[in-house]
């Protein structure tokens, strides 16, 4: 039996989770390719053009799986622990995906809702129908689930830029690519929330205790954690994507305060290379020379203490 | 004989250059339409400035910016290539050390630069939408047949300000001609179309940005009054047209080149690449489903440049 997952969305956390979870119930997994052009356009037009760009995109990876598979992994995230909720975009993708194949393809989706445990069993009974191997392979898998505990070093010296945005548009080299090149070419270490440990994205302190979306929450922690570690902070925001909006402007206010640069990268398909390379060495020359500017500052304000002690 | 720099803005709509002594004076500066053809539009500007400083400057350093800064750049070999934030910035701050607001509009983009102490620290650039920026504007002209020069002029005239929707330029369009239906002066419309661009200026490029005074308005659309008069209104504030607003990017280009090569000596071809056959091709990569479009350029029949290719393969030659 051939099991489908699309390289997209949820995949870029829990991928490996998934491939050894349904390989140990005795499926042959099929992942689809990295985004490309191609897929996007696939995307495209099967999905209404007001919606964000992840969501176009996974629906590329599903109409590229459709025919290839017996079965279309895809769970349906609606909460983790703490009643954080997904947005309605990925609690709905199972809907716009039967929508979308119609009778093409059969819809393995768990429902997630706090634990991850049952509705991935559930799920496994549903393709094998032997508990004791769905168990098993369940506890297997489990090891892949990405767990940071560790806090990432920050030396004196170094340049680094935090570049926050939801996993599955950095974790897409589509998408991120000329960021992360742009970045990285000009001598930055790049910070993404996904490095941090869980203590740090999980907190509930401050404004963060407001936000009930589970990766609005992570992204914000993550900017409170790392504002004051980097030089600047760039924000992937996909066009339409109303959680983002919002808490973007808290992150640049918040910015503003603390005099720290800040950029917000809003993406969709038009999004030219051009465009995204242009606005991120702009920003990270704003950056630069404002730095210098401080130095400056600091400099004669030394000299002239200097001077005093000096009388 | 006189030493300076040359600076060479390359937009969507118009190319500007100027040539500035070793104060950055402007010596001289040209603007030309684009007119889709960038290559040929920097050979005549090029051609021009040549003309106009007849060969009396020593140039020590050339700088090139706007969208088009690369190719620019390729052709007259630049020492440096800038993108256009900055130069914006930098020309305004040489010119106005006190300016704390840059609005920027031009033939296809509109951005706004916020400085501190003569530095830039933050900046936005229009998105997704070009509504309000001069191509519209020049649509607009042309089809209520009055030469775009005179345009603001005729706003400033206006009795009662039109609301006319700014949101996109379709609608907005179609909202003139409504409101031209129902029998309303062509000042006062123009008057609200020059209200609607601030407006939706304000709303998308500059949303979220404190302005505070002294503003400096570049840009082509800074030859519109009209547009000049809208923004004082809505801001409160009194805005500033530099001398040099039209060029300001090239000026600018020039001032980075002077801090790049800073007595090193320049790469700068000279005005008479006239000469030399420069030729662009595109064509699209067929490695893999991205399907790039490369976009190259030859000197000569030689490929001196290559860019446009998501992985690498084609940039490095």
């Amino acid at each position: 039996m051939k099991v489908g997952i699309p390289r997209a969305l949820l995949y870029h956390r829990y991928g490996r989770f998934w491939e050894e979870f349904l390989a140990g119930i005795g499926a042959e997994v099929v992942v689809s390719r990295r985004t490309d052009k191609v897929l996007l356009q696939k995307g495209l037009s099967h999905v209404s053009s007001e919606i964000c760009l992840p969501i176009k995109i996974v629906a590329g990876h599903i109409e590229e799986l459709v025919g290839k598979i017996d079965v279309l992994f895809l769970p349906r995230l609606l909460w983790l622990e703490d009643k954080l909720y997904a947005c309605p975009k990925m609690i709905g993708i199972v809907d716009i995906a039967r929508m979308m194949t119609g009778d093409r393809v059969r819809v393995v989706a768990p429902k997630i809702q706090g634990s991850l445990w049952l509705p991935h069993f559930r799920a496994g009974m549903e393709l094998c129908h032997d508990p004791m191997r769905v168990a098993r392979a369940l506890t297997r898998a489990r090891r892949h689930i990405p767990v940071h505990d560790r806090t990432p070093l920050f030396p004196d010296g170094e340049k680094r830029v935090a570049l926050l945005g939801h996993f599955y548009n950095i974790g897409d080299d589509f998408i991120s690519r000329p960021m992360v090149d742009t970045l990285t070419g000009h001598g930055y270490r790049i910070c993404t929330k996904d490095e941090l440990p869980e203590s740090v994205l999980r907190s509930r302190q401050g404004f963060a205790r407001s936000i009930r979306w589970v990766y609005e929450r992570e992204l914000y922690n993550a900017f409170r954690f790392l504002v004051d570690k980097v030089d600047g902070v760039c924000m992937i925001v996909s066009m339409g994507c109303g959680p983002d909006s919002l808490v973007a402007e808290f992150m640049r206010d918040e910015a503003q305060r603390r005099d720290r640069p800040f950029l917000q990268l809003v993406i969709d398909e038009h999004t030219g290379t051009a465009g995204i390379v242009t606005r991120i060495e702009a920003f990270l020359e704003l950056a630069e020379r404002r730095q210098a500017r401080a130095l400056q500052i600091s400099d004669s304000r030394l000299k002239i203490g200097g001077q005093g002690r000096a009388a | 004989m006189v030493e300076g720099y040359i600076g060479i803005d390359v937009g969507s709509i118009s190319t500007k250059g100027v040539v500035v002594d070793r104060e950055f004076n402007v010596l001289a500066s040209r603007y030309l339409r684009t007119q889709g053809n960038p290559i040929d539009s920097i050979r005549r500007l090029l051609a021009e400035l040549g003309g106009q400083v007849d060969s009396g400057v020593r140039i020590l350093g050339a700088g090139t910016t706007g969208s088009a800064r690369r190719l620019a750049g390729v052709m007259i070999q630049a020492d440096i290539v800038k993108n256009e934030i900055i130069t914006h910035a930098v020309a305004a701050s040489h010119f106005h050390p006190e300016v704390r607001t840059v609005i920027e509009i031009g033939g296809q983009d509109s951005k706004i630069i916020i400085l501190r102490d003569a530095i830039p620290v933050d900046f936005a650039m229009n998105t997704v939408c070009a509504a309000g920026t001069g191509s519209f504007l020049d649509h607009q002209a042309t089809r209520l047949g009055r030469p775009i020069e005179e345009f603001g002029a005729l706003a400033l005239k206006a009795k009662n300000r039109v609301n006319i929707a700014g949101r996109c330029t379709v609608f907005a369009e179609s909202d003139m001609i409504h409101k031209a239906q129902l029998g309303m002066s062509t000042e006062d419309i123009v008057a609200g179309l020059c209200d609607a661009i601030v407006r939706n200026y304000m709303n998308t490029v500059a949303k979220g940005k404190e302005i505070h005074p002294l503003i400096l308005f570049q840009g082509g659309v800074a030859a519109n009054v009209g547009v000049k008069k809208a923004f004082e209104l809505m801001l409160g504030h009194e805005v500033l047209v530099p001398e040099h607003f039209l060029v300001m990017g090239a000026v600018g280009a020039a001032i980075v080149a002077s801090e790049e090569t800073d007595g090193k000596g320049t790469k700068f071809a000279g005005f008479d690449v006239a000469d030399t056959a420069f030729e662009t091709r595109a064509f699209e990569c067929d490695g893999c489903p991205n399907r790039c479009e490369v976009i190259e350029t030859l000197r000569e029949q030689q490929v001196i440049d290559r860019y446009g290719d998501r992985c690498g393969k084609w940039s490095k030659l």
